[in-house]
């Protein structure tokens, strides 16, 4: 009590003296920064929520074909596939849709890593619903984990190279246009397999899918080099 | 502590065209107005300086650090004469995004935000989505996320463009501002916003700067010598 007093007397007594040179003391400081690690986590939040939400409707869509379809539904979660494989496409283009790549590129991350995180990230969760969906699958057909791994995959990365190359050779919203386009038209053939290529899973054709697979694979690999590299200013 | 950026003869060339031609620049604290017609080379000019375009000959350092470099680009803010945002962002989401880029901590991030807001006099429609904004307000946010880190080195394209006469000599007077303490680069066609706020006034032509320096009255009039100068291209 006594303490307070004495404080409030000297309060009252003696003004503080006014600020100087605040701003140049205020600009000395460092300002407060991310490490690279949180920023790269920090870009999880800024994917699309259609993306998350797009994705689990088609894995959950995809489950119930596999309790009402019974062993055709390869066929249907493989036309449903393109769909999922889109989601990534469409967020790799999208700093270059909305005109923000100057921006990014200019700011203290590279947009490489920021591009590589985002995509990182989608790729995890497509992972993730491909590994729900395997068990499956594989339950309701003849088919093995691999094979039903290998037959899920190729529609993906199909409409994963063709989209990015799309995505990388137009500009604007016409690439998201073409880039659908690619995935209502992967996913319609799909749909055919069954009736117009009845050997489409055959065993002795299943070399061909692994094949098809390895270099799908290093097809899009490649063609997100190539979409990252001319963002990352060249340097 | 004196700052410096130097441009040691930068050079861009495209196939049938050079569009930056072996610029030699350096410039220590204070606002340098960067004049020519289109097509002379300025936006070129400033991608490299931003480190978003690589360039085809020369380098550019601000205090010994590379244009490459993070460090480099912690302390650049950037303006380019065009730039977009993603549809869903609001003013705040826009500078939120922006400050993340820069490695920025959130809280801090949200206090700059707001303070940057307050300057630009929009924080009123801080909370409503961008593509509400008229083209003045636009700018005026671009504005705002070049100061987010506190750049040392501040390069604006076309900063006056959308702007209405007030919004102009608000503008002039950050600048001027800004000038004191740190390297300020702007590009315009707009002369009179040379004369008031520039110390020092680099012509640009066809690539080449062909002058350099402060802009003396004997000089004569800067905007009859860009006509001069400039002639069939301006009209």
């Amino acid at each position: 009590m006594m303490k307070t007093d004495i404080k409030t007397v000297l309060e009252e007594a003696f003004a503080a003296p006014e600020p100087t040179r605040k701003k140049e003391f205020l600009t000395k400081m460092e300002q407060p920064r991310i490490s690279t690690f949180t920023c790269l986590l920090s870009q999880i939040s800024y994917i699309r929520k259609r993306v998350w939400l797009v994705s689990f409707l088609l894995l959950a869509t995809a489950v119930w074909s596999v309790g009402y379809v019974g062993a055709d539904c390869i066929h249907i979660i493989s036309a449903l596939i393109p769909f999922i494989a889109l989601c990534t496409v469409t967020e790799s283009a999208r700093s270059t849709a909305y005109g923000m790549t100057e921006l990014e590129m200019a700011s203290r991350f590279s947009i490489k890593s920021i591009m590589l995180a985002r995509l990182g990230a989608i790729g995890m969760l497509h992972l993730l619903i491909l590994c729900i969906l395997i068990p499956f699958v594989a339950k309701t057909t003849m088919f093995s984990y691999l094979q039903v791994g290998v037959y899920l995959s190729v529609p993906y990365f199909i409409v994963s190279v063709l989209g990015l190359m799309a995505v990388r050779k137009l500009r604007g919203k016409e690439a998201f246009y073409v880039s659908m386009g690619i995935s209502v038209m992967a996913s319609y053939l799909n749909l055919l397999g069954k009736e117009s290529f009845p050997g489409l899973y055959e065993e002795k054709r299943f070399i061909w899918w692994c094949v098809a697979l390895i270099y799908l694979i290093g097809k899009t690999g490649s063609e997100y080099k190539q979409a990252i590299h001319p963002a990352e200013a060249q340097i | 502590m004196d700052m410096e950026l130097v441009v040691d003869r930068l050079t861009k060339q495209y196939k049938n065209k050079i569009a930056v031609d072996r610029v030699t620049l350096c410039l220590q604290q204070g606002v340098y107005g960067l004049l020519g017609a289109n097509g002379a080379g300025k936006t070129t000019l400033m991608r490299m300086i931003c480190g978003i375009l690589k360039p085809t000959g020369g380098t550019v350092t601000f205090d010994k650090m590379d244009v490459s470099t993070e460090e480099y680009r912690s302390e650049l803010g950037y303006l380019p004469q065009d730039f977009g945002y993603y549809p869903e962002f609001t003013g705040m989401d826009f500078l939120l995004y922006m400050a993340a880029l820069k490695g920025l901590e959130k809280s801090f991030a949200k206090k700059k935000a707001k303070e940057l807001l307050e300057l630009v006099a929009l924080q009123e429609v801080a909370k409503k989505k961008i593509k509400t904004y008229s083209g003045g307000m636009k700018q005026r946010l671009g504005v705002a996320q070049v100061l987010l880190n506190d750049p040392k080195l501040i390069i604006l394209d076309e900063p006056t463009a959308g702007l209405d006469p007030k919004e102009r000599v608000r503008f002039r007077n950050l600048i001027a501002e800004l000038g004191k303490e740190n390297i300020v680069l702007l590009s315009t066609h707009i002369v009179s916003d040379i004369e008031h706020i520039a110390d020092k006034v680099l012509l640009m032509k066809d690539g080449q700067l062909i002058y350099q320096g402060k802009w003396e009255e004997e000089n004569g009039d800067l905007e009859e010598f860009y006509l001069q100068q400039f002639g069939s291209e301006v009209s």
